[in-house]
């Protein structure tokens, strides 16, 4: 997807590219920014958390915009009521089942137009609502994110400011410390809240002392982005000697004597240094020389892990880095020995060092006095099996009825008083108090698409995935880490090295092959000529997969029954043969394999069925370069007349159906 | 490859043709007997690739085969059996050459130039050794007489006619040598135990069990320091002479008759003879602008040829010569009222031949090997004689050494591009020689070949102007940012088109396409064509045309001067043409329709295989896109055919304009940079690795636009002009009588 430079402009001024989203229910509102206006509620589930669950209903405004004239037709998917207005016009208003015939076709000329979009849920509070355009040059197709565009709004600001700080608050361990009375937030309550912090049982297996004790005294200082908050004064004689007994604490206590693996081959780190370019580790992190943090993108330093891990414990981490820590960011990239080995080599060959110096000197440590502190220190309300006081910290309930500047975590540092020093800037500060104000109700409600939204995010999809036409950090950073592999021969040679978008995810695939890929277990690969993989994501790959389908409008499913009709079938095989429109050239089908590769490589065709949704099938075969603007994957037709006069009357939609419906004949996988 | 029988002539007209299940079309196609390609083969015991650069399979019958290399004039080898294959025109593979199956051969000789210098050394003298022509001698060509060849080379001066036969495991090499200023010294075969000779040396065997017999005052040597290498002295001599040398593992050898050479060179019986009536698909419709006729190609024809048609040219009002991908020129006749259609499949075996020309009515293609000249001895319609015209071009085994075009100027010389040798993933490129990423020019007489443009990578055509303008598409690729179209006027010559490793020794920076094309516009270049005087092809004459490969697209290229630099700026729009394949080659019909053909062999939409049509104007229906563009300081102007419809010419709102930049550096193609705001970094970064996730266009407000007072001029006043790669403005206008204009500008802008 093209990113025109006029939405970027807008973006970075007064308007960004997307929608203003109005909810209400029952006199209440919420509003936030949508991509694009679509929905897909399912029963108890809140539309958004900010609003318990039930009847709603939603406008999304903004603008609509186009870069040239278009006459286009609108029309609906879904079940509630919906109405569309275009430059104050109604255009559409349905009621009960939202699909079936559109709007009139509307001329409308290149620039920006007014749109408004009302829709209603079903009186359940379950919602299904996707918005859909087309034109005698496109195929029916939902309207794309960069078509729309919407101004500042305060409303807006309010609901996502109050977005953010609830996201803070789940991020930075908050109800840990300020427990619900009711003891969880239940099966319902925000995702995040789940997540259980490091286990530290073994960490002196793990990790030095010394690095301990940097750590403790300044998480931040190693890592920019931690949630460790800093929890002893280091800048005093006794912060340090906390410091040394915290660390002797765990050092002495927390070693299980558990095996590791070896430590590894110097020799390896070469080829070491090949794998660290070639998964794009520097999409997350800088390079492990690198001692300046990257404040800017939040990449996570690297310098201190020769300094931090024991021999062979950073295999053991690499291998398996959730092992400790379930809602680690760090994924699973499921290394070989040799790809462990040799990382682990080249990060410590690397920053040997490079470790962030503290500049003071810390006393002999007690481990007996550090037992104590950290029973104090509440440690073990987010590190299981370490010492926690029975709490006389405020509780949840009571915490949303304070004034959050005033005193606590969040207030001013003159006004903290003996709270712990969250890693906040004065902007996170102030999201908090927003969201403080909008009450605890919604840590305890779950709106997977919102959950979605924020993991794009928060798991660093965008990293690594082009999406809504911004490219991801990768494409600027791999460069960083070019010289690692100049001594390889070859690479430069392979076909396309690009990873795919995420700007179409939910309409593209179904909900299982999503969440098969973000589990890792999806087997083949669907690009096994990357040199880069997609690692897994043990967290919550359902509940993402879930949301990103729901983000887009579609209930999570799985592949669908598609009735194939033999005939078809046999022409769609023709089609995509040599004699055909060759897609065989590219796409290998099932054990055939594609004929020409050049350049770039297709998926294998017989995956299709089991990945790809309907819809998106139809936009992407229509016109690729409309959602890729660089791919090499020809356009057969334009305005729905077919490069092939001659089967199925050129009808270019008829012809891509003979195709999905001979794809479908394919058995599986 | 097997050979053609009478008896499959006869079956083919009652028969439908199916194919084996397992076989390959390029299995069953007939080649005929010499088919021109590079080859891998086997030499004691191991693989060697290549074999021959510029090779010739000779198909002696009964499965026996010889491959003859007519850059190093040897004989490589000869034995019974098929191909292991490979090759991008036959098995789609790009690494892999296709290879001869003689893993046991009736004999071999080493990759050495065939015959020894003045001195009688065998040293590879040539500037990259194992590429281009020798010194001491050239290939002039062959004869087909029926089912035989007869090499024609020159050595030392002296003429040599050779054919070959083998039967039962013997093969006879038949020469004939014309006066002979210096004794030659000729590699005969080299095996890996001794070889010993007769008293007499005028047979030899080998320890390996090849015995050799040689007659006509040929005396057998082995090679001073290498027994195992067999060499033939013919002497000096002011007489022709004929002679004959035989090779066979089973018995002694007996040659056979010597042949008739002067009869197998003045053409004999057609191999071909089979004629196959033509249809064409004729367009009834009065309502567009431009309409098809499609010409269906003769697929089922007997020879089982893969009819990739390509490159052609007239040679009469009524006839036309078209060349396929895999190595034939079939001429179709009856072209004039499209009544009586005949294909003639008049010669086959050419080295890929991408272009074609017609001159004073004979047929020459381009090849990879080369210009042929093809000649028809004996007027029989089928050509006997394929001559050499210019086979200077120096070519290595890459896949990708496609030789593309071939067009004539005023003068008669001709023209003709080469690809870079890309690597087979399609990033970088293989070891680079003279000639790869060039356009070439070719002395009329065929004695001269000039490169005058270096660096391309894989120009898909080629253009001449009719004042000798120099134009070529070109493919997005490493140095390529995208797809363009190059210009050049003849006397600013030679310059660099941009491939830093084929820059070769032309100095001087980088010249700048006449425009730059996106990707949705045209991904894959091929040839231009210009409106000829006197023609009404809606398109005003003297105007250039555009093809797209992979867009199957026909453009109008509208161009101003760029400056007083020599050379155009300007871009293109698209013409509503329907193809029924990629658009490789266009020539102009006396007529004043535009014949097409293209192919599919690498990325196109094109809908199928093949195709050959003729795309007729309406002169009665208006083109409904621009025929003018200029540039101004403050935007651009835009002369449409007809009278525009003034509320909507002069409504902003009936355009949209973007512009954008491209970044040109050692990496695959480009992403898309904004002209307005720079982004200094990332197109820093898109010279380290490739860019095209960065997809930036600067949206363009139209300021206001202007109706010509003749109602047909409007003039685009742009929120500032300025330089850009690509500026892109859309149109969705009406003629007075409501006729939608909607369409797209693509263009280039200079500073200059």
């Amino acid at each position: 997807m093209r990113f025109p430079f006029l939405a970027f402009c807008l973006l970075a001024a007064t308007a960004k590219a997307d929608l203003i989203a109005t909810f209400s229910k029952d006199g209440v509102t919420d509003a936030r920014r949508d991509r694009f206006p679509a929905l897909s509620i399912k029963p108890g589930e809140p539309a958004t958390p900010f609003l318990g669950a039930g009847a709603f209903e939603v406008t999304w405004t903004g603008k609509l915009v186009l870069s040239q004239r278009q006459r286009v037709s609108f029309s609906f998917e879904g079940e509630g009521a919906a109405a569309l207005k275009v430059d104050d016009k109604e255009l559409l208003s349905k009621d009960g089942t939202l699909s079936g015939e559109g709007s009139k076709t509307t001329r409308l000329n290149a620039g920006e137009h007014d749109i408004t979009i009302t829709y209603k849920s079903k009186a359940d509070g379950t919602a299904a609502f996707r918005f859909y355009w087309e034109s005698s040059e496109m195929p029916r197709q939902t309207v794309p994110p960069d078509a729309f565009a919407a101004s500042e709004s305060e409303a807006a600001t309010l609901g996502e400011d109050q977005r953010s700080g609830r996201l803070l608050f789940a991020q930075q361990n908050c109800s840990k410390c300020h427990v619900s009375s009711t003891g969880s937030f239940g099966a319902n309550g925000m995702v995040e809240l789940s997540e259980i912090g490091p286990v530290l049982a073994g960490i002196a297996d793990r990790v030095t002392e010394d690095w301990l004790k940097n750590w403790i005294a300044d998480p931040k200082s190693i890592k920019p982005t931690t949630h460790m908050p800093t929890l002893v004064d280091a800048s005093t004689k006794e912060g340090l000697q906390e410091v040394a007994d915290l660390a002797a604490y765990l050092t002495t206590t927390q070693k299980l004597g558990m095996p590791t693996s070896p430590k590894p081959d110097p020799q390896l780190a070469q080829a070491g240094g090949v794998h660290f370019q070639e998964l794009g580790c520097v999409a997350c992190h800088t390079m492990p020389g690198v001692e300046q943090p990257d404040l800017e993108n939040k990449r996570v330093p690297l310098n201190n892990v020769a300094f931090k891990f024991q021999p062979g414990a950073l295999v053991d981490f690499l291998k398996n880095p959730h092992q400790f820590y379930s809602a680690i960011g760090m994924p699973d990239f499921r290394l070989s020995d040799e790809e462990a080995n040799s990382l682990a080599a080249f990060l410590r060959t690397s920053s040997e060092g490079k470790e962030t110096k503290p500049g003071h000197q810390f006393p002999k440590g007690d481990a007996t006095r550090g037992a104590e502190i950290a029973g104090s220190l509440q440690c073990g309300v987010c590190h299981p099996g370490l010492p926690m006081t029975p709490s006389a910290v405020t509780s949840l309930d009571d915490l949303f009825t304070k004034d959050w500047t005033a005193v606590g975590c969040v207030a001013a540092a003159d006004k903290r008083g003996k709270a712990p020093v969250l890693n906040l800037s004065d902007e996170d500060r102030s999201k908090l108090v927003t969201f403080s104000k909008s009450g605890k109700d919604s840590l305890f409600r779950n709106n997977v698409s919102e959950f979605a939204t924020r993991q794009l995010e928060s798991q660093r999809c965008v990293n690594c995935h082009l999406i809504d036409g911004k490219p991801p950090l990768l494409s600027s950073t791999q460069t960083e880490t070019a010289s690692l592999t100049e001594h390889v021969k070859g690479l430069h040679e392979r076909v396309d090295q690009s990873r795919p978008q995420l700007t179409f995810i939910g309409e593209m695939l179904y909900t299982d092959y999503i969440e098969a890929m973000l589990s890792g277990t999806e087997d083949p690969r669907p690009r096994p000529w990357l040199g880069m993989r997609m690692p897994s994501f043990h967290a919550h790959p359902k509940e993402l997969a879930e949301g990103l389908s729901r983000l887009h409008g579609f209930e999570p499913s799985g592949p669908q029954e598609v009735k194939v009709d033999p005939k078809m079938a046999e022409i769609g095989k023709d089609l995509a043969s040599a004699s055909g429109f060759g897609c065989v050239t590219c796409h290998a089908i099932g054990d055939q394999k594609a004929t020409a590769i050049f350049e770039v490589e297709g998926i294998n065709l017989k995956l299709a069925s089991s990945r790809l949704r309907e819809g998106y099938y139809h936009r992407w075969m229509d016109n690729p370069p409309s959602v890729t603007p660089s791919t090499k994957m020809p356009r057969f037709s334009d305005g729905n007349e077919s490069q092939r006069a001659d089967v199925l009357d050129g009808d270019a939609w008829k012809q891509y159906d003979a195709i999905w419906q001979y794809l479908h004949s394919l058995d599986g996988k | 490859m097997r050979t053609f029988t009478p008896y499959f002539v006869a079956t083919v007209a009652l028969v439908q043709f199916t194919h084996a299940a397992d076989k390959k079309w390029y299995e069953e196609m007939v080649m005929g007997p010499a088919w021109s390609e590079t080859f891998s083969d086997y030499f004691q015991g191991e693989k060697r690739t290549p074999a021959a650069i510029k090779g010739i399979v000779l198909d002696l019958g009964n499965d026996n085969h010889a491959l003859f290399d007519s850059e190093a004039l040897r004989l490589v080898t000869a034995y019974k059996g098929d191909f292991e294959w490979g090759g991008v025109a036959w098995a789609g593979s790009h690494g892999t050459l296709i290879t001869l199956a003689n893993k046991d051969p009736l004999f071999n000789t080493a990759s050495m130039p065939g015959w020894g210098n003045k001195a009688g050394s065998f040293e590879d003298k040539r500037e990259h050794p194992g590429y281009g022509k020798l010194e001491q001698g050239s290939f002039n060509g062959y004869f087909r007489s029926g089912e035989t060849i007869t090499l024609d080379y020159t050595v030392l001066g002296s003429r040599i006619l050779e054919t070959d036969a083998m039967d039962k495991g013997s093969l006879t090499r038949s020469f004939y040598f014309d006066k002979r200023n210096d004794e030659l010294v000729m590699v005969v075969a080299e095996e890996k135990g001794d070889f010993t000779l007769s008293p007499k040396r005028d047979s030899a065997k080998s320890a390996d069990g090849l015995e050799i017999v040689a007659t006509g005052g040929v005396s057998l040597v082995t090679d001073t320091k290498n027994h195992g290498r067999l060499l033939a002295k013919i002497p000096r001599g002011g007489q022709a002479l004929q002679a004959q040398i035989a090779y066979s593992r089973s018995e002694t050898p007996k040659p056979v008759s010597m042949p008739d050479f002067k009869a197998l060179v003045s053409g004999g019986k057609p191999i071909f003879d089979k004629k196959i009536k033509g249809t064409v698909n004729l367009s009834n419709d009065k309502k567009s602008p431009y309409v098809t006729d499609v010409i269906n190609l003769p697929e089922n024809n007997p020879w089982k040829s893969n009819l990739r048609f390509v490159a052609f040219d007239f040679l009469s009002d009524d006839k036309a010569a078209i060349s396929t991908w895999n190595g034939d020129v079939w001429t179709l006749t009856g072209i004039k009222d499209m009544k009586n259609l005949v294909w003639q499949r008049v010669a086959s075996g050419l080295f890929q031949p991408l272009g074609l020309k017609v001159v004073d009515g004979t047929i020459y293609v381009n090849g990879r090997d080369g210009i042929t000249k093809l000649i028809d001895l004996n007027n029989d319609g089928e050509i006997d004689q394929y001559k050499v015209f210019n086979h200077d071009v120096i070519v290595t085994e890459n896949f990708h050494e496609f030789a593309f075009e071939l067009q004539t100027d005023k003068e008669g010389n001709f023209y003709f591009s080469k690809a870079s040798p890309v690597r087979p993933g399609g990033r970088g490129f293989d070891k680079i020689l003279d000639d790869n990423g060039v356009i070439a020019k070719v002395s009329k007489d065929g004695s001269k070949l000039e490169v005058l443009a270096t660096g391309l990578r894989a120009p898909g055509g080629l253009g001449i102007g009719p004042n000798g303008e120099i134009t070529s598409g070109e493919n997005e690729g490493t140095w390529m940012p995208s797809c363009k179209i190059n210009y050049v006027k003849p006397g600013n010559t030679p310059v660099f088109f941009g491939v830093e490793p084929s820059r070769h020794d032309v100095k001087g920076k980088y010249t700048e396409p006449l425009c730059y094309l996106p990707m949705d516009v045209d991904n894959s270049g091929a040839s231009q064509v210009w409106v000829p005087e006197g023609i009404d092809f809606g398109v005003p004459a003297g105007e250039m045309l555009h093809l797209s490969y992979g867009t199957s697209s026909i453009f109008h290229v509208l161009t101003q001067p760029r400056g007083n630099t020599g050379f155009l700026e300007g871009g293109v729009v698209k013409l509503p043409i329907k193809l029924q394949s990629s658009a490789m080659r266009a020539r102009f019909h006396k007529d004043g329709s535009l014949y097409v053909a293209g192919f599919r062999g690498w990325q196109t939409n094109a809908a199928s295989e093949a195709a050959f049509q003729r795309v007729r104007h309406n002169p009665d229906v208006v083109v409904p896109a621009p025929t003018k563009m200029e540039y101004t300081s403050t935007g651009i102007k835009l002369t449409f055919p007809a009278k525009l419809d003034k509320e909507l010419a002069e409504d902003p709102t009936s355009y949209s304009a973007q512009r954008w930049n491209y970044v040109r550096g050692p990496q695959y193609g480009s992403g898309e940079f904004s002209v307005d705001h720079p982004d200094r970094d990332a197109e820093k970064q898109a010279l380290e690795k490739e860019s095209h996730e960065h997809q930036v266009r600067d949206d363009v407000e139209i300021k206001a636009a202007k109706l010509s007072a003749d109602g047909m001029t409007v003039d685009i006043e742009l929120d500032h002009m300025k330089p850009c790669m690509n500026l892109k403005v859309t149109y969705d206008l009406e003629d007075t009588d409501g006729e939608v204009f909607k369409g797209e500008y693509i263009g280039t802008v200079y500073k200059d």
